[in-house]
């Protein structure tokens, strides 16, 4: 190819010029490693960011999850989730179903999965994928649930000894008919509760907890996005040791929540770290 | 015609611009080799804008082999505008010099698809002693060199998945179900329905699905195609007719997020380049006078979540 160039610079170009596709090829050749790319276990390590928050967590700018929540920033690439609690994020598909949809040919059947994620320490996410296939519609869910993963306050039944380990108040969550209640339990008590909300709440990262659901819980999408709206709730509930205004503590992570704190735009959002029990 | 060409400047605020990309992309109905230089301003207040941006389309006849050298010299940091029209017919060999250097020096290349095939030659960047003009300008900030390749895009449905940890998923799933009698005896009323999934943002899932096709992705191509847009409501931008020939301007090709890494200014430890993505247009009839250059229309996309992030004004 060198020594056509100078000489026959036309016929060069004339080939060139038959379409894109046969000298693009013929370039790509000796560079083309991986043509379009599948997954291979290289893909999944980089990981190149699309929004600018994504290039802010790769860049290692921001420390942490809770920094992303506290400044109510919409996560969109699940690969956030995975760089920061990816390692102790654990999946469990809670249920396939098939859902059926009448056409005039017959009918049309696309399965539903329901997936849950949590790291058992805090952060848990419900993803919920309808797909033609069983495999696509649980990858679908895996995604929408680490998507959708939100931080769980965990508080005291009595005696603040220890380690949190149940809801710290009464918190209910609904969706359609279905009404759930999540009620503080002394120690060791453990989850009792309907198989669904069990793997959810232990998920979690709850040890003990009493529940109460009523309505129409065989429809188990409602029943776990009832409990999971439950769970969601107990951070926004202003519990009397919250009653005093705190003045904006100094993290441990200065550097990075000053990134965050100089570029974010004002909005009411509450500033102050809450206690991480 | 080379010596009529100033370096651009920005139209906001005056300063020098910096070379981002240069795709070689002749199109197929025309003879002529055609490129197209993007430039962008080096101060934040104008990159974030349309105007801080130019496009210019450049277009010549081919000729005979040129018998004059080319001084290849180590490229300086400060200029590295290169202007190719008088080059274009030494494109291969310039090209195969650029894959034996990359070969032997450090310098990575990158990846990258494109969507119709289109070439680019950033590689180490002979400089020429042509433009006397720059060499007054020192101090211009410019971004390090790196080489493009060239994919066609394929359809997302022909990549292969690695199912290995789904299926995993699927077995436990079905050896729990066998155990638990209870639920298979229940009989439910009530019948799950089909379910929309809803997104806080549909629009950047179906870009982000385009990019996972091939992740490293830095342009793509597709003369008069359609562009992916990164934000809904970013579309109602007019793209204004070609001044030169009165036709409309069609899409020719976009830049994507994952070329940000790689415009650092080597020099000025200034802000990385930031965008959503950014969209080319050029006049559809490929109208070309003879006249030294033709400016084009670009778009600026920013981040859609822009909005939680202080303005990029400081």
């Amino acid at each position: 190819m060198a020594d056509a160039a100078p000489a026959g610079g036309s016929a060069a170009r004339g080939g060139f010029r038959g379409g894109f596709g046969g000298r693009g090829r013929g370039r790509g050749r000796g560079r083309g490693r991986g043509r379009g790319r599948g997954r291979g276990k290289d893909d999944e390590k980089s990981w190149t960011p699309v929004t600018k928050l994504g290039r802010l967590v790769q860049g290692g700018k921001i420390k942490s999850l809770e920094e992303i929540y506290l400044f109510s920033l919409p996560i969109k690439e699940f690969e956030i989730i995975d760089f920061f609690i990816g390692a102790s994020l654990k999946d469990e598909v809670l249920k396939i179903m098939p859902v059926q949809k009448q056409t005039r040919a017959g009918q049309r059947t696309r399965f539903k999965a329901f997936v849950a994620v949590g790291d058992f320490n805090g952060h848990v996410g419900l993803g919920v994928k309808c797909s033609k296939e069983v495999a696509t519609a649980i990858r679908g869910a895996i995604i929408l649930a680490k998507l959708s993963i939100i931080p769980i306050r965990r508080g005291y039944w009595g005696n603040k000894i220890g380690k949190p380990h149940t809801v710290p108040c009464k918190v209910h969550g609904k969706c359609g008919s279905v009404h759930v209640r999540l009620i503080p339990a002394p120690r060791g008590t453990g989850i009792v509760s309907a198989p669904v909300p069990k793997k959810l709440l232990g998920m979690a990262g709850l040890q003990d907890c009493y529940t109460s659901a009523r309505g129409q819980t065989a429809t188990l999408g409602n029943f776990a996005k009832a409990t999971f709206n439950a769970i969601s709730k107990t951070y926004s509930y202003l519990t009397p040791d919250l009653w005093r205004d705190q003045p904006l503590m100094k993290t441990p992570y200065q550097e990075y929540t000053d990134y965050l704190m100089k570029n974010h735009a004002t909005s009411g959002v509450q500033r102050q770290e809450v206690k991480k029990y | 015609m080379s010596s009529d060409i100033e370096h651009p400047v920005c139209k906001k605020c005056g300063k020098y611009s910096q070379l981002v990309v240069q795709v070689y992309c002749p199109v197929d109905s025309s003879d002529y080799h055609r490129t197209m230089y993007v430039f962008c301003c080096s101060d934040k207040l104008c990159w974030t804008t349309n105007e801080g941006w130019t496009v210019y389309r450049m277009q010549c006849l081919p000729q005979g082999p040129k018998t004059s050298a080319i001084l290849v010299s180590k490229p300086n940091s400060s200029c590295q505008w290169n202007d190719d029209d008088d080059d274009e017919w030494n494109d291969d060999f310039k090209e195969e010099s650029v894959i034996e250097d990359l070969e032997t020096t450090s310098s990575k290349p990158s990846d990258l698809a494109i969507g119709l095939e289109s070439l680019s030659l950033s590689g180490n960047m002979p400089y020429t002693t042509r433009f006397p003009q720059l060499s007054k300008c020192s101090t211009l900030p410019c971004f390090p060199s790196n080489y493009i390749n060239v994919f066609e895009c394929e359809a997302a449905e022909n990549r292969a998945v690695d199912d290995t940890y789904v299926n995993e998923l699927i077995k436990k799933y079905n050896d729990e179900a066998e155990e638990d009698h209870t639920e298979s005896c229940r009989i439910t009323l009530h019948t799950e329905a089909y379910e929309k999934t809803e997104r806080k943002d549909n629009c950047l899932h179906k870009f982000k699905k385009v990019i996972d096709i091939c992740p490293g992705q830095v342009i793509r191509y597709s003369w008069m195609g359609s562009p992916v847009h990164i934000k809904e409501s970013g579309n109602q931008s007019i793209v204004p007719i070609c001044p030169s020939c009165g036709c409309k301007r069609g899409f020719e090709f976009q830049l994507m997020p994952a070329l940000i890494p790689y415009l650092k200014n080597l020099d000025l430890d200034s802000a990385e380049v930031e965008f959503g993505t950014i969209l080319i247009y050029s006049c559809s009839k490929n109208c070309w006078k003879g006249a030294a250059k033709e400016e084009e229309h670009i778009v600026y996309c920013p981040d859609p979540d822009l909005k939680y992030f202080k303005s990029q004004k400081t």
